[in-house]
């Protein structure tokens, strides 16, 4: 179908988007890569009065580490995910290592098709909070921070309270994610990420993503996170099976358990793309494979 | 404060495709697709779904193989777009892949062609040491029901191999 009427401003600058956000509040919608949002319009899913096409906001696009944060720019899309690449403090470009440069381009595979991923953006997907969207349940395994801005403020979000239910965010009408930041993961970290859809580039159907942090005198796992997608309204933390894992050594017997445990934490409601059970499936194996991923086994 | 383009109002808008340019009004609901299509004269691309699922009206933006249905006509204004149109020589010479998809039987009716033609496009101007399964892998991004898409496969494989881009 055809979207509904709706005005249209394109500022060119973050303070001319503020602007607008203030002037017409809920009326509005940002648009981005509209790689969502275009759909749910065409669909008359959404109608907003207003878009705010922030396309030719300059300064929303990089992506930089300091003290051992990742800042990805909202204006980045996915397929720039798939070869991080960092800009350094002399103007330099180079590619991002270390863990977490290894796992965003796994990560960044998944996301849609190839011309979702060259339009689709990183902070519109997470603004648009789709709760088995692969950066929101890497924002949430993560604790990632969401940074806003409004009219004379500025603040900062944790992934913990950022995602409240399925497309709803902390996010105020009048605010505008400009960055959201990671944590580049030293290199005593292992992480992985796995998903099942039934088709390749649909939204999953449960995905998994986990990270552990390893003891290096003694090789047991000092923190784990496990994030998962695909079974409640946002992407949740299973804090019983990461509890489990804690003070283990990674192997085979231990990711079992603690995917055994996974599936048994989770509480997801069927609907066609899968019953409640099925999911619970999905959890068990998509956690078992992610373990498995980040500590190098296949699976 | 930044000019808004009322909701029931055509703004006028400039689109470069195919290298020529083309003045027209739009509302600002107005697709890329369907300014393509209605304003331009552009049939070529098709439409399918109409939110990003079939591929079918991809063209290309600046080099790169996007949906058409899911940008807004004032959203390209400042782009290089590319239509299948815009692939055959000015003389009517088949572009390579165009050549390959008939020499493979990449079509049978013909609906997905032009968009599976500018994804193809697209991967051959980005990607030309792309492997097999990378390819597969960039091809699902668009829908056929009727080749089984081995043929399409084959098609920009073929092209590809060749080194014709």
């Amino acid at each position: 179908m055809k979207p509904a009427r709706f005005a249209y401003t394109a500022p060119d600058t973050v303070e001319g988007t503020l602007d607008a956000l203030d002037r017409f509040g809920d009326e509005a919608k940002v648009l981005s890569g509209g790689q969502s949002l275009v759909p749910m319009m065409n669909f008359r899913l959404a109608r907003p009065e207003v878009i705010v096409d922030i396309g030719r906001v300059s300064g929303l696009d990089g992506m930089s580490v300091s003290n051992g944060t990742l800042t990805v720019g909202a204006r980045v899309v996915h397929s720039r995910l798939e070869a991080p690449t960092v800009s350094t403090p002399d103007g330099r470009s180079e590619s991002l290592g270390g863990v977490l440069g290894s796992l965003l381009p796994v990560v960044a595979r998944f996301v849609g098709h190839l011309p979702i991923r060259v339009r689709g953006t990183f902070g519109g997907s997470i603004a648009h909070a789709d709760p088995a969207a692969e950066w929101c349940i890497l924002a949430r395994t993560l604790d990632a921070e969401m940074v806003a801005l409004r009219q004379g403020g500025e603040r900062t979000i944790p992934a913990a309270d950022f995602f409240e239910t399925v497309f709803t965010t902390a996010l105020a009408a009048e605010e505008l994610l400009v960055a959201v930041r990671l944590p580049i993961l030293g290199e005593d970290w292992r992480a992985g990420f796995c998903e099942f859809s039934r088709r390749a580039g649909d939204f999953a159907v449960v995905a998994a993503m986990t990270a552990v942090r390893l003891e290096p005198a003694t090789g047991a796992i000092a923190e784990a996170r496990i994030g998962v997608g695909g079974v409640a309204g946002v992407p949740v933390r299973l804090p019983a099976a990461e509890a489990m894992l804690v003070g283990e050594t990674p192997g085979a017997g231990l990711h079992a358990a603690a995917a055994e445990a996974a599936a048994g934490e989770v509480d997801p409601v069927g609907d066609l793309h899968g019953s409640a059970a099925y999911r619970r499936d999905l959890v068990r194996a998509m956690v078992a494979r992610s373990l498995a991923q980040g500590a190098g086994a296949s699976g | 404060m930044t000019e808004i383009s009322a909701a029931d109002a055509a703004v006028p808008v400039v689109l470069r495709v195919n290298g020529d340019e083309y003045r027209i009004a739009a509302e600002p609901r107005r697709t890329l697709a369907d300014a393509l299509r209605e304003d331009c004269g552009l049939t070529g691309t098709h439409l399918g779904c109409e939110h990003g699922v079939c591929g079918a009206c991809t063209v290309l933006v600046d080099g790169e193989p996007v949906r058409s249905c899911l940008m807004f006509a004032v959203q390209s204004q400042d782009v290089e777009i590319r239509t299948v149109e815009g692939l055959a020589a000015a003389d009517g010479t088949l572009h390579p892949l165009q050549e390959a998809f008939w020499r493979h039987h990449g079509l049978q009716c013909g609906f997905c062609t032009p968009g599976f033609l500018m994804l193809s496009a697209g991967i051959l101007e980005t990607s030309p040491d792309i492997g097999d399964e990378e390819l597969r892998e960039a091809l699902s991004s668009n829908l056929c029901r009727c080749t089984g898409y081995q043929t399409i496969v084959d098609s920009v494989r073929s092209v590809l191999d060749a080194g014709e881009a």
